[in-house]
């Protein structure tokens, strides 16, 4: 497939949830995605309409590894052969539920967290320099997914259905779990800044940094308890208000 | 109040409105480049506003809070991007202390938030009106359709942030101003002691998602050598 197609396809990739909807999810971005392959394959209305019907049959998953899908379902459409309707409704289905998972794993609760913690503890260290923590964090979310984005394509696109042996040699499940190691390790960094910043710069001195880990004590044993985030942190705040008024 | 800076006000208003409508778009609809997360686009709209400890803040607090609610199915969290640039949005015009204003804001700024997820789950509905126009235009033989198709669902979620946004910070930023006006000086002290404290409740819900041994493990582990090292540099300078 000629270069000039296979980077348009990637860039429509990224609109991917822009038509997202509760009855079939991303399947029209899907389709907005694959078009150039479409456009090119099936010339003729009928074929092309075909196609159409095929890729918007329920279609969901984590939109960046949804490129590794597109790479092979493309392969799959150049192809061509009998059975392309029962081939591309097989993978999608096999792919999107297992992608979906892997991907929430590996980037919103691993490298996403992740980076934002290292643009977190420098601004904790070097406020004075926040715009720095910012670029070093997009630098190295960004690196790596578009690194997923374009690479996947690309192999799911060479190898077709056998992309799962590359799939499998990456580990990439193993990968979220050191991800979120790495995750909890600058989370802990996290916490140990935020209470010298307290202590050290703070109205309230040393009782700055306590109230920090009291805090974070406390709301962890609340939110463990069922209460939400957000409901916390208004208890929280009140329950400082509170003290303050009683110490004085 | 002086007519200037009504309008002052209003422009700055509707200049973090639009480009925290930019940055939400990176959520769901385009891209999800990391810069519609609280660490990177509050931060962003506290330089806009001439405002950066306050968006640090912003960021600081919001990213954690909601670090573990990920969109799984048809299921959103509270949009703490929103939250987070609604609370730089609102305490930047007020004339009070940092700590005071930021804490106001983000107390209103938070049902605002909540109320961005719930207007994502109604675009998300109204969405399946424009894939079966797009789809019957398909079939139709008319391709441009599909564009057209992505083109409304941007502007869908784009319009949704921009109007939230702007009618939040133009009502918000007279509540915050008014609430501050009556508040004592203990009550400023406490409102202080929840600035200091508020990223230790996120702290606390980050720890609660990644609560396994090895995580926890790791927890310490970035703890203690963080302080370590603190402690190091402190006892050297």
């Amino acid at each position: 497939m000629p270069r000039r197609i296979r980077a348009e396809t990637v860039f429509r990739s990224l609109f991917i949830q822009a038509t997202n909807n509760f009855e079939r999810m991303l399947s029209l971005g899907f389709l907005f995605a694959l078009w150039p392959v479409i456009k090119r394959r099936y010339p003729e209305p009928e074929a092309r309409k075909e196609a159409i019907i095929r890729h918007l049959s329920f279609f969901n998953t984590q939109p960046y590894l949804a490129n590794c899908i597109l790479g092979v379902v493309a392969n799959v459409e150049l192809r061509g052969g009998e059975n392309v309707n029962a081939d591309v409704a097989n993978i999608k289905k096999a792919m999107m539920g297992a992608f979906g998972a892997l991907g929430d794993d590996l980037f919103w609760t691993g490298l996403m967290p992740a980076s934002a913690l290292v643009a977190l503890v420098l601004y904790g260290i070097f406020p004075g320099y926040a715009f720095v923590g910012a670029v070093v964090a997009l630098v190295i979310y960004n690196s790596f997914q578009f690194w997923v984005r374009v690479r996947f394509f690309n192999v799911g696109l060479r190898l077709g259905p056998r992309i799962t042996t590359y799939l499998k040699l990456l580990r990439l499940p193993r990968l979220a779990l050191v991800v979120k190691v790495a995750a909890a390790f600058l989370l802990g960094t996290f916490t140990a800044v935020m209470v010298w910043r307290a202590a050290e710069t703070g109205p309230f001195g040393a009782a700055g940094g306590l109230a920090v880990a009291g805090a974070a004590f406390l709301s962890f044993v609340l939110q463990s308890i069922g209460i939400r985030p957000g409901v916390c942190w208004y208890l929280v705040g009140a329950l400082a208000i509170g003290l303050v008024i009683v110490v004085g | 109040m002086d007519f200037n800076i009504v309008i002052a006000c209003a422009e700055r208003a509707v200049c973090v409105a639009f480009v925290g409508a930019l940055l939400g778009l990176d959520n769901i609809a385009i891209g999800q480049f990391m810069l519609g997360q609280p660490a990177v686009g509050a931060l962003l709209v506290g330089f806009l506003v001439g405002e950066p400890l306050l968006g640090i803040w912003a960021a600081v607090t919001f990213q954690l809070l909601w670090l573990g609610q990920i969109p799984v199915g048809a299921y959103l969290p509270p949009s703490a991007s929103i939250t987070a640039i609604a609370t730089v949005g609102l305490a930047a015009p007020v004339a009070a202390p940092l700590a005071s204003r930021a804490v106001v804001a983000a107390a209103l700024a938070i049902p605002v938030g909540v109320l961005a997820a719930r207007l994502d789950i109604w675009i998300k509905s109204r969405n399946v009106g424009i894939l079966h126009r797009s789809e019957n235009d398909l079939l139709d033989g008319r391709p441009l359709a599909l564009g057209g198709a992505v083109v409304k669902g941007v502007a869908r979620f784009f319009f949704k942030d921009f109007l939230l946004l702007l009618i939040a910070l133009v009502g918000g930023s007279l509540l915050v101003a008014l609430a501050l006006q009556r508040l004592t000086p203990t009550l400023h002290r406490g409102l202080e002691l929840v600035f200091t404290a508020s990223p230790a409740v996120g702290i606390a819900a980050a720890l609660k998602v990644y609560w396994k041994r090895r995580n926890v493990l790791a927890y310490g582990l970035g703890a203690a050598a963080a302080a370590g090292l603190i402690l190091l540099v402190s006892v050297f300078t």
